[in-house]
C-alpha cells in the first residue's frame, strides 16, 4: 500500500502501538515481521510468495554458506536470487531482444506471451540479501540465526519496496537491542515522515503533472517550455525518491531503528562522482562493493569496470534500453571525469567560482540524461532532445509560471529541508521552530496531496 | 531527567489542529468561498453595495467587460444611468452548473436589474476544474471509505483547499467586495495590462468603422430541422430555466457572445451555432447580441478569444446602449 494512503497510515499506528506494547524484544521483531508482510501482501498478495520463498531460501543458505563457508554455495545462492530477479524482471525484455534479433537475421520466432508481472520492490530486496550473502561469505556478518530477525531484515515495511538498501550489520543489531519506547525518536520519525509527504504528495506529484503533459505533448513545446519540463522531471524524480527515503527513515526512527540517509543534496555535485556520492547513497555504495570492487575496481581496467558498473546500474532501474543507455552514458562520463580535469588552473584559483559553475554542469548534464530514464521510448527521447537543443528556439505563448514559481520555491525550500533531514539535527531546532516548521510542512500535505501517483521507484 | 520537549510537541500540534478545525467549522460558508472563482465571486456580489447590472461567463467576459467604462459610457448615453452599479461576476472555467447555481444565489441581491450572460462554447463545454475534484479522484475500497470518512468528520480535510495559496489570495479580494468592479485578469496579463497606456484616438477610429456594435441575432419564427448538439441542448435548458427564475425576481436577462477572431469567430458561422443561438433566443425570449460575423481588428485582442486592455475599453464602450436600451425599456415596463 502506498505511503501516502490514509489506510497506510493507520495500520502504521496499529503496528507501532503493538510493537511498543510487546514486553519482549522477541515478541516485538514478530510483531514487525507480520505487520511488515501484511503491508506487502495488502498491496498485491501473490507477491507474498515469491518474499516469503525468498526469505526462507535465503535464510537457509546464508547458514550453509557460514557453516561451510563455501565459494560454490555463495555462487549459487547469488545465482538463485539473480535468476528470480532476472525472471520477474528481464525475461519480458529478453525475450523481446531475441525476437528482434531472430528479426534482423530474417527469422521468425513466436514466443508466447507471458503476463508482465513485476513483485514489488524485488529489486531492492534482492540486492539486500545478495549483500548478506557476501557479507557472511566474507565473515564481515554472522548468518541469522532467529528467523523473525531475518524476516524483519529483509522485509521491514519502512523500506521494503523502494530502498534505501540496508546492510545487515547496520540493521540487525539494532533489532536485538531492546530499547525503551522514545518520545524524541517518535518526535524525530514524525518529521521525517511528514517532510516526506510533503517532498512526494505536494512538490512531486504536483510537477508530474506537467512533466507527464510535457513529455507526451513535447512536439506542441517551444525551447522554454521544454527546459523546464526536464527540469521539473528533475525535481520530480528527487523529491518523489527523496520524499520515500525520507518517509522509511522516519518510520524506522519511530521504531527507535536508524537506517542510512539516502540523499544528500545530489545537485549540488561539481562531479558526477560527488553525484553518485549523493543521490541513491545506498544503491551507488552497493554497486561499489558488491560490483564495481569485485570487478578490479581502480586496480585493473578502472573505465571498463565504471562503465560496466553503471550500464548493469542503469539496468537495474528497469528492463529496458532507455535505462541501459542512461546508465551507460553515466559509466562514460565517469571515464570521462577520471581522464580530464575542467580548468584544473582556474579551479585552483577560484576554487568556490568553479565549484559553482561545475556544479550547474552537472546539473544540466544529469538532467539531460534524465531524459532519456523518463521518455516513453527511444523516439520520445530523441523529439524531447530536438525540442530543447535544435533550432528554432523560442518562448511559448503558454504561461509556465507556476511550474517556474514551484521550482523556485523548490529550490529555496529544499535547500533548507535537506539540512534538517540528517541524523537528529531537527531535534536540536527551538520548540517554537520545530512547531512552526511541522505545522508548515502537515498544512503543504494536507492542502495540496494529490493521493493518487505512486512512487516512481516502485517499478523498480 | 528526559526532556518534555517531544511530549509538548505533539500535545501543541494537537491543540493547533484541534483549533483550526473549530475555526473552519464556525466559519464555513465564508472559507468555502475562497476556495473556488465562482464562489467567490458569488460571495463578492452577496456582500458589496446594491449593485443593477451583473455579467456572468467565463475568462472571455471576465477579460472582455471592464464596468468603470461601462458605466462612463452609460452615464454618457443616458445621465439617469448615472448611478447604475455594474459588477463583473464572470470567471475563468465557469460552466453551465456552476451558472446556474450562482443566478439562484444572487437574485436576491439587492437593486439587482439585469443579467447579462456569456453564450459560449466554452460556457457549455467546460466540466469542473481538475483542482476542484478530489473526491472524483480518490482510489477505491478501504482507502476510498476511509478518506470519505475522513472528510465527513473533519472539516479541516474537506475543506483543505482552503490552505492552497490560490485561497489566501483571495481572501483580500474578498475584503475588497465593495470597491470591487470584478474584473479579474489572468495574473500574467496583470503587469502588462497595468502599463499598457489607452490610445483613444485609436479607439474612437476603430469604433467608427461600426464592426464592434452588438447586433442581436434574430430569433427563429420557426425551428431549424438541424439538430442541437447534447450540450447545446442542456444549455438551452438551462438558460431557459435562468430566464425563468430570473423573471420570478424582477431580473431581466440579456445574452452576449463576446468578440471573437480567427477560428472562433469563423466556428461561429457554422449553420449548428447559428441554429443554437436562434433556438436559445426563441425558447428564452431573449436576444442574443453579436460581432461574430465581422472581422474584427486584431491589436484589440490578447488571443482570438480574448480581449486585451485596449479591446475591453472598445467593447465595453459598444455594450453600453444595448444595456441602457434594455435598462429603459425594463423600466418603461
Amino acid at each position: 500500500m502506498l505511503f501516502n494512503s490514509v489506510t497506510f497510515i493507520l495500520l502504521h499506528i496499529i503496528v507501532l502501538v503493538a510493537y511498543w506494547s510487546a514486553p519482549r524484544q522477541g515478541l516485538r521483531r514478530l510483531c514487525l515481521s507480520v505487520g511488515s508482510l501484511f503491508f506487502y501482501g495488502w498491496y498485491y498478495w501473490p507477491g507474498l510468495f515469491i518474499l516469503a520463498a525468498s526469505i526462507l531460501f535465503n535464510y537457509v543458505v546464508a547458514q550453509q554458506i557460514e557453516k561451510r563457508h563455501s565459494r560454490q554455495w555463495l555462487t549459487l545462492a547469488v545465482a538463485a536470487n539473480l535468476l528470480g530477479l532476472s525472471y520477474f524482471k528481464y525475461s519480458h525484455f529478453l525475450t523481446e531482444v531475441v525476437v528482434d534479433l531472430m528479426h534482423v537475421f530474417g527469422s521468425e520466432l513466436a514466443v508466447p506471451v507471458r503476463p508482465h508481472w513485476l513483485p514489488l520492490g524485488i529489486s531492492f530486496f534482492t540486492f539486500q540479501i545478495i549483500a548478506y550473502l557476501v557479507d557472511v561469505y566474507r565473515g564481515k556478518v554472522k548468518s541469522e540465526k532467529d528467523f523473525f530477525t531475518f524476516v524483519c531484515f529483509v522485509s521491514f515495511y519502512g523500506q521494503l519496496v523502494a530502498g534505501p538498501i540496508v546492510r545487515s550489520h547496520e540493521f540487525i543489531p539494532q533489532l536485538k537491542v531492546k530499547r525503551a519506547f522514545s518520545w524524541q525518536n517518535l518526535q524525530l520519525g514524525f518529521f521525517y515522515l511528514i517532510a516526506g509527504l510533503m517532498l512526494k504528495t505536494t512538490v512531486a506529484d504536483t510537477l508530474a503533472q506537467f512533466v507527464d503533459y510535457g513529455f507526451t505533448h513535447i512536439a506542441e513545446y517551444k525551447t522554454l517550455m521544454a527546459w523546464l519540463t526536464v527540469y521539473a522531471f528533475s525535481f520530480q524524480i528527487l523529491c518523489d525518491f527523496w520524499g520515500y527515503s525520507t518517509i522509511a527513515v522516519g518510520l524506522a526512527h519511530m521504531y527507535g531503528i536508524r537506517l542510512p540517509i539516502n540523499f544528500n543534496s545530489p545537485y549540488t555535485a561539481s562531479s558526477l562522482k560527488d553525484f553518485w556520492r549523493q543521490w541513491h547513497i545506498t544503491l551507488s555504495s552497493w554497486l561499489r562493493d558488491y560490483l564495481y570492487i569485485p570487478l578490479g575496481g581502480n586496480r585493473n581496467a578502472p573505465n571498463r569496470n565504471l562503465f560496466i558498473t553503471m550500464a548493469l546500474g542503469g539496468l537495474w532501474h528497469g528492463a529496458h534500453w532507455k535505462f541501459l543507455i542512461w546508465g551507460s552514458l553515466h559509466g562514460l562520463w565517469l571515464g570521462l571525469e577520471r581522464r580530464v580535469a575542467l580548468l584544473p588552473g582556474l579551479s585552483r584559483k577560484v576554487p568556490r567560482l568553479m565549484n559553482g559553475i561545475k556544479a550547474v554542469l552537472v546539473f544540466h548534464g544529469v538532467t539531460l540524461l534524465w531524459v532519456f530514464f523518463r521518455a516513453e521510448s527511444f523516439r520520445n527521447a530523441m523529439d524531447v532532445f530536438k525540442a530543447l537543443l535544435l533550432p528554432p528556439y523560442g518562448i511559448d505563448s503558454k504561461s509556465p509560471d507556476t511550474l517556474v514559481s514551484l521550482l523556485v520555491l523548490f529550490l529555496i525550500f529544499g535547500k533548507w529541508l535537506s539540512r534538517y533531514l540528517i541524523d537528529d539535527r531537527f531535534l536540536k531546532l527551538s520548540l517554537k521552530k520545530q512547531l512552526a516548521f511541522s505545522l508548515a510542512l502537515i498544512l503543504l500535505v494536507l492542502a495540496y496531496s494529490q493521493a493518487r501517483l505512486d512512487f516512481i521507484y516502485f517499478v523498480f | 531527567m528526559k526532556s518534555r520537549k517531544p511530549v509538548i510537541y505533539f500535545v501543541v500540534l494537537l491543540a493547533v489542529f484541534a483549533s483550526l478545525e473549530l475555526a473552519v467549522r464556525r466559519y464555513e460558508q465564508s472559507l468555502l468561498s475562497v476556495q473556488n472563482k465562482v464562489l467567490l465571486k458569488k460571495q463578492m456580489v452577496l456582500l458589496r453595495r446594491p449593485t443593477h447590472v451583473l455579467f456572468l461567463g467565463t475568462s472571455r467576459t471576465q477579460d472582455g467587460v471592464e464596468p468603470r467604462e461601462l458605466m462612463k459610457s452609460m452615464a454618457r448615453i443616458d445621465p439617469d444611468a448615472e448611478d447604475v452599479e455594474i459588477f463583473n461576476a464572470a470567471a475563468t472555467a465557469s460552466n453551465m452548473d456552476s451558472l446556474k447555481h450562482f443566478v439562484e444565489n444572487i437574485l436576491c441581491k439587492e437593486g439587482l436589474k439585469l443579467l447579462v450572460i456569456e453564450v459560449s462554447d466554452p460556457q457549455m463545454m467546460n466540466g469542473p476544474l481538475a483542482s476542484e475534484l478530489d473526491e472524483a479522484s480518490a482510489p477505491k475500497h478501504t482507502e476510498a471509505h476511509l478518506q470519505k470518512c475522513l472528510r465527513d468528520n473533519s472539516y479541516l480535510v474537506r475543506h483543505r483547499k482552503l490552505f492552497r495559496l490560490d485561497s489566501f489570495r483571495r481572501i483580500p479580494t474578498l475584503w475588497m467586495s465593495d470597491f470591487s468592479v470584478g474584473t479579474e485578469l489572468f495574473r500574467r496579463a496583470l503587469l502588462k495590462d497595468m502599463v499598457e497606456k489607452i490610445d483613444r484616438d485609436a479607439l474612437a477610429q476603430e469604433a467608427g468603422t461600426g464592426r464592434w456594435k452588438p447586433e442581436a441575432i434574430p430569433p427563429a419564427d420557426k425551428l431549424s430541422e438541424l439538430t442541437l448538439s447534447e450540450p447545446q441542448i442542456k444549455a438551452v435548458q438551462v438558460y431557459t430555466e435562468i430566464v425563468a427564475v430570473a423573471r420570478r425576481s424582477h431580473v431581466d436577462v440579456l445574452f452576449m457572445i463576446p468578440p471573437l477572431r480567427g477560428e472562433w469567430a469563423a466556428k461561429e458561422f457554422d449553420p449548428h451555432h447559428q441554429v443554437f443561438y436562434q433556438t436559445l433566443s426563441f425558447e428564452t425570449g431573449r436576444p442574443v447580441l453579436t460581432t461574430a460575423a465581422r472581422e474584427l481588428n486584431p491589436r484589440f485582442f490578447r488571443d482570438d478569444s480574448h480581449l486585451n486592455k485596449m479591446g475591453r475599453t472598445l467593447w465595453s464602450d459598444q455594450l453600453a446602449g444595448a444595456i441602457v436600451h434594455t435598462l429603459q425599456k425594463r423600466e418603461g415596463e
